[in-house]
């Protein structure tokens, strides 16, 4: 595993890799620190721009853009109360109330430097499960692979916000939009309509870009409110902020917020946007005082910061050992890996090993980058929030329709953007989640591929997908996890 | 506000119903490879089937609930604000603006159609008094950089249109 590492690093420590890890980094804060632009969104423009590099060199830039993007919410969440991202929501709920105190630098410090730890905390679980992960899961098979991705649909759908019904039909319609353009295995077009154009499918890009940039702009243009920004809490960063003493007092809460954080991660689907939040929830739980939180106390700031970045390493793991994405932005650094060539998966390890070791390394140096940024570039992030948003959407539009039309220099991609877009516009308006949509138009052929080659190994029979102990289990828990999510919302109707 | 939302849980659920129905109807025209056991229309067919029973409980959920007094319904919601009305015109202006964009992003080239979108985009969401000359030059610089950006660095292709 060492020598793996060195072969990793090796490719990492250049000029242009490391340019780029700052770059990504950079870039990544600024769209974590802005609200209405996120990780997520970051990493589908900037992917189109990998292309051209090598594998390792692109995938350099692109968890760049997820570190910093994670961890830049907090800028926000700390000085305006909006969090930056839905990953740093409960950290609006004490850092703010810090920022008004005075405290705003311990805030931030503290922050910064356990968003640090808590992304190292989930690296180290990553390099230790996933390798061994993907040697168990060389042995599945068709069946297994698809119990995985419906346990995977069927979770995000009934986890993400508003009713489960709602949530499974946004996965449903996603499969549907996958199975535009010619089917896995014997090749016939679907859902054409005789348009050639459409014998490609869709693109994961503009769908990508569609549900989630486009949306965003009409949201904007929607909305009454401008974000007022005359009130940015005064700051002012010393060392990080709190003491050794303080340090030894938060390690309970520091160890628990990653677990939380990690294991939020590795469940497929939901990632930074969960764990801050439940983390949040926890720790008020299990704190002697848990009256203090709310008013502005260190441990809501840890609890939050911390799970939120130790969800990348954890939603990195069923990605590489698997083939199996996370959540959105997982989602695109597979689409990064599958333009070159690279088919996440068990395999990987085995056949590019240079390239998941140098996503590793990658990993550690982008999370070293991002605490010198945020900490000696914080004014320069902060002055960037001054940006109105009624000049920076239009922008974020040009360069999707860039992106999206550098894939394959057809019009026909932008067109697509502006579908999906649509499609995200009306189903936030009608209360479908979109997250699913996303994950069931990449889990959906996956799925598909994965039935369809288990049915003609078993002659058409399905009994083996349900008595074969992994694809089992997988299955009962996708149905439990929809019975269970329903009976929790009738309970509460009727509350 | 939730008789509202009710109502157009109603309504999205007989639409998602129809839909499932069409994609349906669609998927028979897929062909089908005569030694396969599943075909290529399965899938499809097995999804339209399942968002059909899920639209079918959605419009169900919304007829269960409702409420036996609905009389009191459309009494105050359909009363639109200035500023309900304004928003819907930002939207609309908003979508068309993007549309003209992409039409005419082919033929008429990246520089000059980015230009233009820029400048009334930023002026269709500004919510205070615009500063035209200033969007005006914001509008075209960003046009300029974003190209050569794309073109030299990135070496992708963009449409290049009438300056080309």
């Amino acid at each position: 595993m060492l020598e793996m590492f060195y072969v990793g690093f090796s490719q990492i420590l250049a000029l242009k890799p490391l340019i780029l890890i700052f770059l990504g980094v950079g870039v990544g804060i600024i769209f974590g620190a802005i609200p209405g632009l996120t990780a997520t969104m970051a990493v589908a423009l900037f992917l189109p721009v990998t292309f051209g590099m090598h594998p390792v060199q692109g995938m350099a830039l692109l968890i760049g853009l997820y570190i910093g993007g994670v961890s830049g919410g907090l800028i926000s969440a700390i000085l305006i109360k909006i969090p930056g991202t839905p990953s740093s929501i409960a950290t609006t709920f004490d850092g703010y109330p810090m920022a008004q105190k005075g405290e705003a630098g311990k805030a931030l410090g503290a922050g910064i430097f356990y968003s640090f730890l808590g992304g190292w905390f989930s690296f180290l679980v990553l390099f230790f499960i996933a390798p061994p992960l993907a040697d168990i899961a060389l042995k599945f098979g068709p069946p297994e692979y698809f119990s995985i991705a419906i346990f995977s649909l069927t979770l995000i759908a009934s986890l993400s916000t508003g009713s489960t019904i709602k949530g499974l039909m946004s996965g449903i319609v996603g499969i549907l939009l996958s199975c535009v353009g010619t089917a896995p295995i014997d090749a016939f077009p679907r859902f054409t309509f005789g348009f050639r154009e459409l014998d490609g499918g869709f693109n994961l890009l503009p769908a990508l870009v569609g549900l989630f940039a486009i949306t965003e702009i009409l949201k904007t243009a929607e909305s009454d409110v401008e974000i007022k920004l005359e009130n940015i809490a005064n700051y002012k960063i010393k060392g990080f902020g709190f003491s050794a003493k303080e340090f030894m007092e938060q390690m309970g809460n520091f160890i628990r917020s990653s677990l939380i954080g990690t294991g939020i991660g590795i469940l497929p689907g939901i990632g930074g946007g969960t764990s801050n939040i439940l983390s949040y929830i926890a720790a008020k739980k299990m704190s002697k005082h848990p009256e203090k939180f709310g008013t502005g106390i260190l441990d809501g700031v840890v609890a939050s910061e911390t799970a939120n970045n130790a969800s990348i390493g954890g939603a990195l793991v069923p990605l590489l050992a698997m083939g199996i994405p996370g959540d959105t932005v997982t989602a695109m650094l597979l689409g990064g890996l599958m333009i070159h060539g690279l088919s996440p998966g068990p395999l990987l390890f085995t056949t590019s090993g240079d390239i998941v070791y140098g996503i590793f390394a990658a990993l550690i140096v982008a999370n070293f980058v991002m605490v010198l940024m945020e900490y000696f570039g914080i004014r320069f992030f902060v002055r960037l929030l001054k940006i109105p948003k009624h000049i920076m959407l239009p922008i974020i539009i040009v360069f999707c329709v860039v992106g999206a039309y550098g894939l394959n220099n057809r019009v026909f991609d932008a067109w697509s953007v502006m579908l999906f877009g649509v499609i995200g516009y009306v189903f936030e308006k009608w209360g479908f989640p979109l997250s699913p949509v996303i994950l069931g138009f990449i889990l959906g052929p996956i799925a598909e591929t994965n039935l369809r080659r288990g049915l003609m190994m078993t002659q058409g029979n399905f009994l083996p997908f349900l008595t074969k102990p992994v694809s089992g289990i997988f299955l009962i828990i996708a149905v439990a996890s929809v019975v269970y999510s329903v009976i929790k919302e009738r309970k509460q109707r009727t509350q | 506000m939730r008789v509202e939302s009710r109502k157009r849980d109603l309504y999205l659920g007989i639409g998602f119903l129809l839909f499932s129905i069409g994609v349906w109807i669609a998927s028979l025209s897929i062909k089908h490879l005569v030694v396969a056991r599943i075909s290529s229309s399965f899938v499809p067919q097995l999804a339209a089937t399942i968002l059909g029973i899920l639209s079918l409980i959605l419009i169900l959920q919304s007829v269960l609930s409702a409420p036996n007094d609905s009389s009191k319904v459309d009494v105050t919601s359909e009363q639109e604000t200035e500023s309900d009305a304004k928003r819907k015109q930002r939207v609309r202006l908003t979508f068309l603006l993007i549309l003209l964009y992409l039409i005419f992003l082919e033929p008429i080239g990246f520089l000059i159609t980015t230009a233009l979108y820029l400048f009334f985009q930023f002026w269709v969401l500004s919510r205070r008094k615009p500063n035209l000359p200033l969007y005006g030059i914001i509008a075209v610089s960003t046009s300029v950089i974003i190209y050569y950006l794309f073109v030299k660095v990135f070496v992708l292709f963009l449409p290049a249109g009438i300056l080309g």
